[in-house]
């Protein structure tokens, strides 16, 4: 119908010329009848050097080495179209040029037969093509040499590519994985959060890493931090996401190491500290043994020295004793009611040779305190407020205020022992009752005590905590049972 | 002097057995204090002081007082310990006790050292 009312030459013309490609019409003999104006143009020809004239003659010696002129004459002889073959264009001097052809057989006028050549050249979309290829490739290596563990999945998280790290740290080839649920390669809990994290897909972003370890062929799990990130189409949707992630393996390992290290050395501080919190008490004790020996007449003497000798042995023995609290926490079994004034008097008298020249820790607890009771056991507890008491009074070497608080506060007992020191900064706050941490380079303590007194506070089922102001001081308060109502 | 009174009681006891006179003190600070109002043949000085640590008290003690002898004591260190190896042959000390030590150590080292 559309067609009825076309003229067809000017359309024929008009196809011809807005057709991006050189297009020619030869005939049986190879002689061209019609070429398009895009020909024309290229060749640098004209309709007058063309029409008429054989292909070899208007065709430069370059394109020799293609045989054209065989291709039409079988295109004419079977009637089948040639399609998309490639040909060179090789000039001395100029670059060369690929253009892809097709032959098409046409029905000319007159019931002889012709073709219709089209060329295209291809020369830039096969450099742009190579380009893609090469930067495909160079993206490929850069993927494949990564350190990291590299994975991208489709959108509801099955396994596209899997670098050779991800081979390397969890001993699966890419080809047993592919297609698989990435979230299949983690253990519970983690396999829960992996799916939850596809499920919200469209909320995924790469500012946040999350540590996922990760299940390996060889049934063992390795530490790795992941960072998710989605790809999206042109069109905004997404496609799937990217899942690189870092095994923590080497970090783990140097973290461990680093932290041995450090544990030795607190090690040698802690021996250190010991030998002389033992050496000291030994020191007095056998000196007042030693004066004993020449001093049998004077009994004033003789009664100091037995008193030093049993103090230095007790003070020992004290230290092995945290010592030992220490390597082997007991469960608590056998409790009973501790008077808690009377226990902090003896801890006092216990903890006051620390305490520097010009401390004040002369105590006199107020009436209604006196009958306060704990449940526990006597001496354990004796020695968690004999620790926070050395703390206190090391914490104050140039003299300070020690400050002794009790109360009941329902079922508990609320022990305070505060110091006007320097107060604890923030960065050691969180490491204070960890074991072996002390901040005294002099080694003259263990770091042992708050980690021993906390143990020993958490067997009783209470709990220490602390409250510091730089340059005012430290207040570390016990909450320990009350007793129990005797029935 | 020694942070430790106990340790304090014990050489003064261990002094008076041979008539010397000891005046304690319990921190560097005080010591110091006492060093530059008086003059001691002798001074027994604790390694770990609270407030400074025995070599550099030793040390200060030497520059003001050149002519006192120095004994240092420590629980802490061993007596072929590198500083105190260090601190005799820089002539910072005179001599060296690790606690526990003998009393006749004490009374050896105030024959030898003090020249009053």
């Amino acid at each position: 119908m559309f067609l009825d009312t076309l003229d067809h030459e000017s359309f024929f013309h008009a196809v011809m010329d807005t057709i991006p490609s050189s297009i020619l019409i030869l005939d049986e003999s190879l002689i061209v009848r019609t070429v398009n104006s895009n020909f024309l143009e290229k060749s640098h020809g004209s309709l007058h050097t063309t029409l008429g004239k054989r292909l070899q003659e208007i065709f430069p010696a370059a394109f020799q080495d293609t045989p054209l002129d065989q291709q039409i004459r079988e295109v004419i002889g079977s009637g089948k179209t040639l399609r998309r073959r490639r040909m060179t264009y090789r000039a001395p001097g100029v670059a060369l040029r690929t253009y892809s052809y097709s032959i098409c057989p046409l029905q000319l006028q007159g019931g002889s037969r012709g073709v219709i050549l089209v060329m295209d050249d291809v020369t830039d979309l096969l450099q742009l093509g190579e380009e893609v290829r090469r930067m495909q490739l160079h993206l490929a290596s850069v993927v494949e040499s990564a350190g990291d563990l590299i994975i991208s999945t489709d959108s509801h998280g099955a396994i596209m590519t899997w670098n050779t790290a991800a081979e390397k740290s969890t001993g699966y080839a890419e080809g047993e994985v592919r297609g698989s649920e990435l979230s299949g390669h983690f253990e519970e809990p983690h396999k829960q959060e992996v799916e939850s994290s596809f499920r919200g897909i469209s909320e995924i972003d790469d500012c946040h890493s999350i540590e996922w370890p990760m299940r390996c062929k060889s049934g063992e799990t390795i530490p790795v931090s992941w960072r998710l990130s989605r790809m999206t189409s042109h069109t905004g949707d997404v496609t799937g996401v990217v899942v690189v992630g870092r095994s923590l393996v080497e970090q783990r390992a140097m973290e461990a190491q680093i932290h041995q290290g450090e544990k030795l050395a607190a090690l040698g501080i802690v021996i250190g500290g010991i030998a002389h919190e033992i050496r000291n008490p030994l020191g007095v004790s056998s000196a007042a043994a030693q004066l004993m020996r020449n001093r049998m007449g004077s009994p004033i003497l003789l009664g100091e020295c037995i008193d030093k000798v049993i103090g230095g042995i007790d003070r020992a023995s004290l230290v092995v004793e945290s010592l030992l609290r220490f390597a082997r926490p007991q469960p608590i079994t056998e409790t009973t009611q501790v008077n808690v004034v009377n226990m902090l008097k003896n801890a006092l008298m216990f903890a006051a040779g620390e305490a520097a020249v010009g401390t004040r820790y002369e105590w006199n607890p107020p009436a209604e305190t006196a009958d306060i009771c704990a449940e526990g056991v006597q001496n354990l507890l004796e020695l968690v407020f004999i620790n926070l008491m050395l703390n206190a009074f090391q914490a104050m070497p140039n003299g300070g205020v020690l400050t002794i608080d009790v109360r009941r506060d329902g079922k508990e007992v609320i022990v305070e022992i505060g110091d006007s020191g320097p107060g604890i900064p923030e960065a050691h706050l969180r490491k204070i009752f960890d074991p072996f941490f002390t901040t005294r380079s002099d080694s003259r303590r263990s770091g042992l005590g708050l980690s021993v007194s906390h143990s020993i506070v958490r067997q009783h089922g209470g709990d220490v905590s602390v409250r510091t102001a730089l340059g005012m001081g430290t207040t570390f308060a016990v909450r320990i049972p009350a007793a129990r109502e005797a029935s | 002097m020694d942070d430790d009174q106990d340790m304090c009681w014990v050489l003064e006891a261990a002094l008076s057995r041979i008539d010397w006179m000891a005046v304690t003190a319990n921190s560097a600070q005080e010591a110091l204090g006492l060093i530059s109002q008086q003059t001691f043949p002798i001074a027994f000085v604790d390694a770990r002081l609270p407030d400074m640590d025995g070599f550099r008290l030793s040390a200060r003690f030497r520059i003001i007082r050149p002519a006192m002898s120095v004994i240092l004591i420590s629980g802490y260190f061993l007596a072929d310990d590198a500083g105190i190896l260090d601190a005799m042959r820089a002539s910072t000390i005179d001599g060296f006790l690790a606690k526990p030590f003998q009393i006749d150590a004490i009374a050896a080292a105030v024959s030898k050292g003090a020249k009053g």
